[in-house]
């Protein structure tokens, strides 16, 4: 499903955290969300998920999202927030039978069909012998995990990845993205994340999109977006960009020079 | 059991056979004397279903609180429900003691606009303290605060009306004795109506513990969820507070002792605490009418004497982690 935004402006307690912003994603696309922190990252993934109010429009699948009841946007859209509440207490599969919730009517119980979805995305992310493992006993890369595990029982057509790789070491990282990616093509899953780490979204993402106080700078291919004029005006960093065979760049943070 | 014992103590068997010959389409005959039979039938019995009823009621409006506050040290007795009931009912006894009669009476009605208004005032409080950098105990500190006020107004308005002093004594210390079956009536709408809502509500109560924000994403609309629970859970303190007075730390125990049984999930957890409390109540009960027999303990003191050191060492188990 495509997802479409027009103008997406979300002020809180007299603060711009989102100033007019545009957004365009093809269905079955990977789009990066960018920018130094308080840009606007998360209020732009919270606003297409329909959990701030905004001013302007969100169409998903060229539907307007204002007129989808809550439980339908559910199943269409997932989030995966960066700071996510795990009860304690719950066992990793009961956290990711969470997910499910969308799908059954406010009274269902859980039926074998909703277990075995969950059982699934729980092994996927490698968490199929922690199922039982209560998740306040998880480690952070653990726990991140269980978040995508609920997220993906949720079995929407587009997900909203907020900082999915923040608390992951390197080869976790890749792991995870290399997942979502795999789901992508699988089940023409449409992908919009925040990601801190430019060469990775570069890798992944098909199209990047840089945020800076709220606005929108500037949109598109990894090429056109990291671009070490861009680097410095809307990160203040100071890094080489090198474009890589396989589409995507590396970028490589550059230390001033200093006298030995 | 609890109709057997007591200061007149009534063999067990011929209790159950008279019971049973109660039912309809059973006759048994019960082979006890006609006083005997008028204490079992008119003050045993009555008090023991008021008993299970309150224990309950109080039980669940507890675990309901803890899911809606996600603070497991919530109980209405701590929160300032069971105190605003408390305050309402004696407004209404003081000022209308004819009026306090019937399940559509302004007695209920007054316990539970005082119940929602303790739970509201504690909330508001406790989120202020919370922002300030109180931490989860913040909520309960203003619950405690909120309680100690309007029992404050609670004992004033005794004070200035010491003819009612007698009516309202019980309320103060919660107490089952002179139960009758005026009051079980009086309950049980409240407590159905209650326990059937939370009921309903149960499982997007399990989703609120996931957060506002992600149980928003998740199709369940927390304020709403949030609005319906806190409605039913004071609705039911409103009711056994009505009845009984301020039952302390039933809603604490119970629910955390079932979670330990039953699990977290509030679909199973409700209805075992509607069970686990009630029993606790009538067992309590037993221990206030036969510890200094043939005096009676104020049930809220039983109740005190287990839940307080229970309070305690969930607070010194919190302040480890």
């Amino acid at each position: 499903m495509s997802v479409r935004a027009r103008g997406l402006r979300v002020v809180v307690g007299g603060a711009v955290l989102l100033d007019g912003v545009d957004l365009d994603v093809a269905a079955g696309t990977w789009t990066c969300v960018l920018g130094r922190n308080g840009a606007g990252k998360s209020t732009l993934l919270h606003a297409l998920a329909g959990l701030r109010r905004a001013a302007g429009t969100v169409e998903l699948d060229g539907r307007d999202a204002a007129t989808l009841r809550p439980r339908q946007r559910a199943l269409t859209v997932a989030l995966a927030p960066q700071a996510a509440l795990l009860p304690p207490w719950l066992s990793v599969h009961d956290y990711a039978l969470l997910g499910r919730t969308p799908h059954r009517g406010p009274l269902g119980a859980p039926g074998r069909h909703d277990h075995e979805i969950v059982a699934e995305a729980v092994d996927r992310l490698g968490l199929g012998s922690l199922a039982t493992r209560a998740v306040g006993t998880l480690s952070g890369g653990e726990r991140q995990r269980a978040v995508l595990a609920r997220a993906l029982a949720q079995e929407p057509s587009i997900m909203l990845l907020d900082e999915p790789t923040a608390a992951l070491d390197l080869g976790h990282a890749q792991e995870a993205l290399e997942l979502v990616d795999a789901l992508r093509l699988e089940r023409g899953l449409t992908v919009v994340s925040a990601l801190h780490d430019l060469t990775l979204a570069g890798q992944y993402a098909q199209a990047l999109l840089l945020l800076d106080a709220g606005r929108a700078v500037i949109s598109g291919p990894a090429a056109a977006v990291l671009t070490q004029d861009a680097l410095a005006q809307h990160f203040s960093a100071t890094a080489e960009v090198v474009a890589l065979p396989g589409g995507g760049v590396r970028v490589t943070p550059v230390r001033p020079s200093r006298g030995p | 059991m609890g109709a057997a014992v007591g200061a007149v103590s009534l063999p067990l068997g011929p209790v159950v056979r008279t019971l049973l010959d109660q039912l309809p389409g059973i006759s048994v005959s019960g082979g006890l004397t006609d006083l005997d039979s008028r204490i079992l039938l008119d003050i045993r019995l009555p008090r023991v279903l008021l008993g299970a009823l309150v224990g309950g009621l109080l039980a669940t409006a507890g675990a309901a609180y803890q899911g809606v506050f996600r603070n497991p040290l919530a109980d209405p007795y701590l929160l300032g429900a069971a105190a605003g009931a408390g305050l309402g009912a004696t407004l209404v006894i003081v000022a209308a003691p004819a009026a306090a009669t019937g399940p559509l009476g302004p007695l209920p009605v007054a316990a539970f606009t005082g119940a929602l208004c303790g739970v509201g005032l504690a909330y508001v409080l406790g989120r202020a303290a919370e922002r300030a950098g109180g931490g989860g105990a913040a909520l309960v500190l203003a619950g405690v605060a909120v309680t100690a006020f309007l029992t404050a107004a609670q004992t004033f308005v005794l004070q200035a009306n010491s003819e009612a002093l007698q009516r309202v004594y019980g309320f103060v210390l919660g107490r089952l004795s002179g139960a009758g079956w005026d009051e079980v009536v009086l309950v049980v709408p409240y407590a159905v109506v209650s326990a059937v809502v939370l009921q309903l509500a149960a499982r997007r109560l399990d989703v609120l513990a996931v957060g506002d924000d992600e149980a928003a994403s998740l199709g369940v609309g927390p304020e709403r969820v949030r609005l319906v629970v806190l409605l039913a859970a004071s609705l039911a303190t409103a009711a056994a507070v009505a009845v009984s007075g301020l039952i302390g730390f039933v809603g604490l125990v119970v629910p955390h002792v079932m979670r330990r049984l039953a699990g977290p999930g509030h679909a199973v957890l409700l209805p075992v605490c509607l069970l686990g409390g009630g029993a606790f109540v009538v067992l309590a009960d037993l221990v206030a009418r036969t510890a200094l027999a043939p005096a009676e303990l104020p049930l809220g003191v039983v109740t005190a004497f287990v839940g307080a050191p229970f309070f305690a060492a969930l607070l010194a188990r919190g302040a480890r982690r």
